[in-house]
């Protein structure tokens, strides 16, 4: 059969019945919205809490902690644990599996900051400078994703090399280096510090404080224009400044980042190794708090995790709740994604029995067309066909309503300004879910129109035209 | 062209047993035309349905230009009845949400013919049937003998060389069904038919070059005599 000649009688015989295929398809279109409401509520709320609440990894890393234990109301470490030195980070990195190791190290010294706010925002009824107790930690640079930088360094400048003095008689003081911040025994460059903050932070901001105090939302692009001073040494909650005397740095916010410390700022790991020299015991080796380990593959993951155990690490308890949150509502969206497959099944049912209708009321057309030439093949290859247009237009509707839906109850949420992150967030639509949605829909129709195609094609043509 | 050997055709009614043919032997000439004629229920539509294929669930053999029937596949047979077999119904059956002219083409549709022979062929046919003006109406608009041309016109889309015609006059009244009788005759003439017409009409048997009388499954050479047909004794 020419193949303009079939879609012909696909389209008349659609055309035909238009009405009453829109509404059997009804039940096909609202299971699929649902299917793709609960994937993407699935998929958005999973991330939110994976990666925006909770700072989870990638599949193949894992954040560990030397491992403690709980006593009353306090935690300890293992008697056994002596912390996380560069010897456990070499140990780390010997392990079978083990592609790179990052370590992150707390600035263990007091620190504040004063962030001047620019004019607009004082317009708006902000303060001139905003001051605040700080907490820093520094995290390897490698171990930063080049996506949450925006084309900037985040980077350890060295200073530039202490010049060689050579007293004379006319000077006998060394020169004054205008490039350098000294600090104690530690020379740093005068280039701004590249700091972090965590995109966590950034979205509580948005989400509660901006709307409750009427405050401009910020993005990326804003928050990466943003410099301050540091000031490690001194805090507002300390009378007297530490023995070893204030650093003032500047800094300037180069990125937001899912692996930056959450209440506070991250910076590259060189500048916490030195200031951490200076406002404690030299002597002492410089530990870190945490680590993060990469894999070659995720599949190395549970046996990296086993000999860690077995050397007195964990999973940071952030990790461990992430990962069993992220089950959980991997479970919830599975339960109501089943729902969805319910519906569809349901709505196959239906399709099917309307397809046994329509085979019944062309019954004479179904004759005819096989008298006059048409293969029972034919026959069943077009009421599949016609089963198919069902789906993808079912499937399309069901996507259209699955997005105002999903766009209906976002722009609620934003309104109502309750939810601790963006409400943008809370539906994440992948790349495959409109076609996976497209699929389900032409298989569900494609399975409910089965037996009437068949039954289509076994009608005995003889019977129907003599009796017609 | 036609050839049937220990024919046999029961249908099953609950645990009754109707034996509508009976090993019916019987052969059909290449351009001649007969009527079938018979009481109602005595099995002229089955033989109609299972000289075109349409019924196969017969025993004994059928040949169909030297092809038993029973020997093809669902494509061939298919074939068969799209190329060589063309069939007129009491009933028309027409699809109404095709105009006069897609009607036609209909049977094109399921053979390599291209659209544009298929379209001038149906243009053909329907002005040979008196149709032109009706090329782009729909069968709805048309009274009981203008579908009957368009169903002629349609069987005949393929050039085939037999044509199966079941009470073609049954639902017309008595000057339209004349007039689709002249149409058959010229027709079957233009395009040198084989025609098998089932009736139980004296004046649709009487353009047939041959009755013959289907009673107590059997086939039997008829004649017409007082409005009646009667089998040879």
């Amino acid at each position: 059969m020419r193949i303009s000649a079939f879609f012909r009688l696909l389209s008349l015989n659609i055309r035909r019945n238009a009405r009453n295929l829109l509404l059997s398809s009804t039940g096909i279109v609202i299971g699929i919205a649902s299917f793709v409401f609960f994937v993407a509520l699935g998929y958005g709320v999973r991330q939110i809490v994976s990666h925006d609440l909770l700072g989870a990894l990638p599949v193949n890393q894992i954040a560990i902690t030397p491992k403690s234990y709980a006593a009353g109301m306090f935690r300890f470490e293992s008697l056994l644990s002596r912390g996380i030195t560069e010897d456990t980070l070499a140990r780390f990195r010997a392990l079978p599996g083990v592609k790179r190791v990052y370590g992150k190290m707390n600035l263990k010294a007091p620190a504040r900051a004063v962030v001047p706010i620019p004019a607009f925002l004082q317009q708006q009824g902000m303060a001139s400078a905003f001051y605040t107790e700080l907490v820093a930690q520094g995290i390897e640079p490698e171990a930063i994703d080049k996506k949450d930088l925006g084309g900037l360094d985040f980077i350890f400048h060295p200073p530039p090399k202490a010049p060689t003095s050579q007293p004379t008689t006319r000077s006998p003081k060394p020169p004054i280096d205008r490039d350098v911040v000294q600090c104690g025994r530690f020379r740093f460059s005068k280039k701004p510090v590249p700091v972090l903050i965590s995109r966590r932070l950034l979205d509580l901001y948005n989400s509660t404080l901006a709307g409750t105090r009427g405050f401009p939302k910020l993005n990326d692009q804003f928050v990466r224009a943003v410099s301050f001073d540091m000031y490690v040494g001194s805090s507002a909650f300390q009378r007297d400044r530490h023995p070893a005397g204030v650093c003032r740095m500047k800094c300037r916010v180069v990125g937001v980042s899912n692996r930056a410390i959450l209440l506070g700022i991250s910076l590259p790991l060189g500048y916490i190794q030195r200031l951490n020299l200076i406002y404690n015991d030299a002597t002492s080796a410089p530990t870190y708090q945490s680590v993060i380990l990469e894999a070659h593959q995720a599949s190395e993951i549970p046996q990296l995790l086993a000999t860690l155990d077995k050397m007195g690490f964990t999973l940071e308890s952030g990790q461990i709740f992430a990962r069993k949150v992220g089950e959980m509502v991997f479970l919830f969206a599975l339960v109501l994604t089943l729902i969805s497959v319910i519906i569809m099944v349901i709505a196959a049912i239906s399709i099917g029995h309307t397809f046994f209708m329509f085979v019944y009321e062309r019954r004479y057309q179904i004759g005819l067309m096989r008298a006059i030439g048409a293969t029972k093949s034919l026959i069943r290859r077009l009421i599949l066909m016609e089963a198919a247009v069902v789906g993808i237009v079912s499937g399309a509707l069901g996507l259209g309503v699955a997005w105002t839906a999903t766009h209906g109850l976002r722009w609620a949420l934003e309104r109502s300004q309750r939810l601790p992150f963006e409400a943008a967030k809370l539906f994440s639509f992948p790349s495959w879910l409109p076609w996976a949605a497209l699929g389900f829909s032409v298989l569900f129709c494609l399975i409910g129109a089965f037996f009437p195609a068949r039954r289509a094609a076994a009608l005995d043509p003889a019977r129907v035209l003599t009796e017609g | 062209m036609i050839r049937l050997e220990h024919v046999s055709r029961v249908f099953q009614d609950g645990t009754k047993r109707l034996e509508i043919l009976n090993e019916l032997d019987w052969s059909l000439e290449t351009g001649q035309s007969i009527a079938v004629m018979g009481r109602s229920g005595s099995g002229k539509s089955t033989l109609l349905n299972i000289l075109g294929g349409l019924d196969r669930e017969y025993e004994g053999k059928v040949f169909f230009d030297g092809q038993e029937l029973k020997q093809l596949n669902d494509r061939q047979i298919a074939q068969l009845r799209n190329q060589k077999i063309g069939y007129i119904f009491q009933s028309f059956h027409l699809l109404d949400q095709l105009t006069c002219e897609e009607n036609v083409m209909l049977p094109s549709w399921f053979a390599e013919m291209s659209h544009d022979a298929a379209l001038q062929r149906a243009k053909d046919l329907l002005t040979r049937v008196g149709l032109a003006h009706k090329i782009g109406t729909r069968p709805q608009r048309l009274s009981g003998g203008e579908k009957q041309r368009v169903a002629i016109a349609r069987a005949l889309m393929m050039k085939p060389a037999l044509l199966l015609c079941d009470e073609p006059t049954g639902n017309l009244d008595e000057a339209t069904g004349e007039e689709i009788l002249q149409l058959f005759l010229r027709l079957q003439k233009e395009e040198h038919l084989t025609l098998i017409l089932v009736t139980h009409e004296i004046r649709t048997a009487e353009i047939a070059d041959q009755v013959f009388v289907l009673q107590q499954g059997k086939l039997v050479q008829g004649k017409l005599e007082d409005g009646h047909a009667v089998a040879h004794s």
